[in-house]
């Protein structure tokens, strides 16, 4: 019984033995219950069919829904200015909107407007931050409709892959630290990043910014490219359990490793080379939107008496 | 390969081996899974017809219980049905389907451990199984070693000597890598070993003091 083909025999044919036939009536309890519970559409604009005229017609109603909206929201005499980077924010700007917060929902596309939420989080942050129409919203992270490959993800990293392509882990594991983390991006293979830069969202919330760009020689295909495995915290029970997220498309993205009460969390935008100018701006607005609240700082050591 | 819509076909395909070559993952009914995806209720009572023995035998594996087996199935199946429109590929419907299930199966026993963490271990009911070779004492063990396994743990080793994943095809199933995958393997093959083990000295010492 020591050996491990023995075990995996013994388990084989252990589990083989017991019930193998559905009760009949599960069948009618699912048959009951799928009556009584609608099914969730998926969205049009996810087609890969998708014709251009339908991509045409969609794009200038997001133009339209972004110009009311921001001439019903702005006050008179403002204009919409984008804060880029290294930009520093004007009083209002880094103040929480005024407007109601939208309700979060996923999958499902986003209302032009600022949102507070906790996406799929196991652990209590909040995040809010403000989109323009034609977005979407995920478990982790939202995305330009019809361009999963545009998007802005929120995620607690365990490690890096040593290796992307085969998503095999750095031995030994990244540091907890803002720094460690910075240092092990920059060492992943096929990976080209900026020195990271030091940024204060809030005066409270510290960390690095940093660029990178996917090189064509990396090995793999973009498509199979994979930073870093995440933390479970990332989501809750019942949604995929952490692991790693291939980048699509993308090849270019930006990220902000930031210290939130002690939690290193990561905030991330990605995009395709081919993204022209304003397609960069809509998506460093909604960056430089975010606000994050984490669960409070850590109770000081208290002196012993 | 090709689809036919049929009771027998269905059923059959799934349960008997693949030809040489085949994944069974792409046995699928496919008229039966798209019907289902614009609303056909009938259709989805039909594929839970169909695969609904696996499917249910699955959850027992994992939670070791008739009735829990039973409410995990039904709740996985209501949000197969009702997130089925999302499932891009209808080829990839059994594989989707025991991810939903396997994902239902890990929550359901993570709150079991939580509420109770002594679990009584009953005798194994029904007859032994098809072979001599698992005695009564070696079940009873392999029961309580299982039972001590994560969540994870348990559908790990279900998926892959039950259902018959491999390890890379498990993490793409519970979108783990599939190194996790693997250390979730060897970890729930060594504690069963060591209660099979367990179970072997305690013989041991029972027949030396007689």
């Amino acid at each position: 019984m020591n050996q491990r083909s023995d075990v995996e025999r013994v388990l084989s044919l252990w589990l083989a033995d017991g019930p193998s036939i559905m009760p009949d009536r599960v069948v009618d309890v699912v048959a009951d219950r799928i009556s009584r519970e609608r099914q969730r559409r998926r969205l049009p604009w996810r087609h890969n069919d998708m014709t251009l005229s339908l991509k045409l017609v969609a794009a200038i109603a997001a133009v339209l829904v972004i110009a009311v909206v921001a001439w019903a929201v702005l006050p008179p005499g403002r204009s919409p200015g984008v804060g880029g980077q290294g930009s520093t924010p004007s009083p209002e700007s880094s103040s929480r909107p005024s407007a109601t917060p939208l309700t979060y929902r996923w999958p499902g596309a986003l209302a032009a407007g600022t949102y507070t939420t906790s996406l799929v989080w196991d652990v209590p942050f909040t995040f809010t931050f403000t989109v323009p129409g034609g977005w979407e919203g995920y478990d982790i992270e939202i995305s330009r409709a019809g361009d999963p490959t545009r998007s802005v993800e929120f995620v607690l990293v365990d490690n890096v892959f040593a290796d992307p392509c085969a998503t095999t882990a750095m031995d030994p594991a990244v540091g907890s630290s803002v720094a460690a983390l910075a240092d092990a991006v920059g060492t992943i293979p096929g990976l080209d990043m900026t020195e990271p830069t030091p940024i204060d969202l809030d005066g409270a919330t510290s960390g690095v910014e940093l660029g990178y760009v996917l090189r064509v020689d990396a090995g793999c295909a973009p498509a199979t490219f994979s930073l870093w495995d995440l933390s479970e915290q990332s989501f809750i029970a019942g949604a995929p359990q952490g692991g790693a997220r291939k980048d699509l498309r993308a090849s270019e993205g930006r990220m902000r490793i930031l210290d939130v009460d002690g939690v290193r969390v990561v905030v991330r935008m990605t995009w395709e080379p081919s993204a022209t100018g304003p397609l960069r701006d809509e998506l460093q607005a909604i960056f430089d939107s975010i606000q994050i609240s984490g669960p409070g700082p850590s109770p000081a050591p208290q002196p012993a008496p | 390969v090709t689809f036919q819509r049929s009771v027998d076909v269905g059923y059959r395909y799934w349960w008997t081996t693949p030809p040489t070559g085949a994944n069974p993952v792409v046995m699928v009914d496919r008229d039966l899974v798209e019907a289902a995806q614009r609303g056909d209720q009938s259709a989805f009572v039909d594929l839970v017809r169909f695969r609904g023995d696996k499917l249910f035998a699955i959850a027992h594996r994992i939670l070791r219980d008739v009735d829990r087996a039973e409410d995990a199935l039904q709740d996985a199946l209501v949000i197969a049905w009702r997130d089925l429109p999302g499932l891009r590929d209808p080829d990839r419907f059994d594989a989707w389907v025991h991810r939903v299930l396997t994902n239902v199966c890990i929550a359901q026993a993570s709150r079991e451990r939580r509420r109770a963490v002594d679990i009584r271990i009953l005798p194994v009911d029904g007859p032994p199984g098809p072979d001599e070779f698992l005695g009564i004492a070696d079940r009873d063990q392999l029961e309580r070693g299982f039972r001590r396994l994560t969540p994870d743990e348990r559908a790990v080793l279900v998926l892959h000597h039950y259902v018959g994943y491999g390890p890379t095809e498990i993490a793409d199933l519970l979108g783990v890598p599939a190194g996790t995958v693997r250390s979730r393997l060897h970890h729930a093959h060594r504690a069963m070993r060591a209660a099979l083990d367990a179970e072997a000295r305690t013989a041991v010492a029972g027949g030396s003091s007689a």
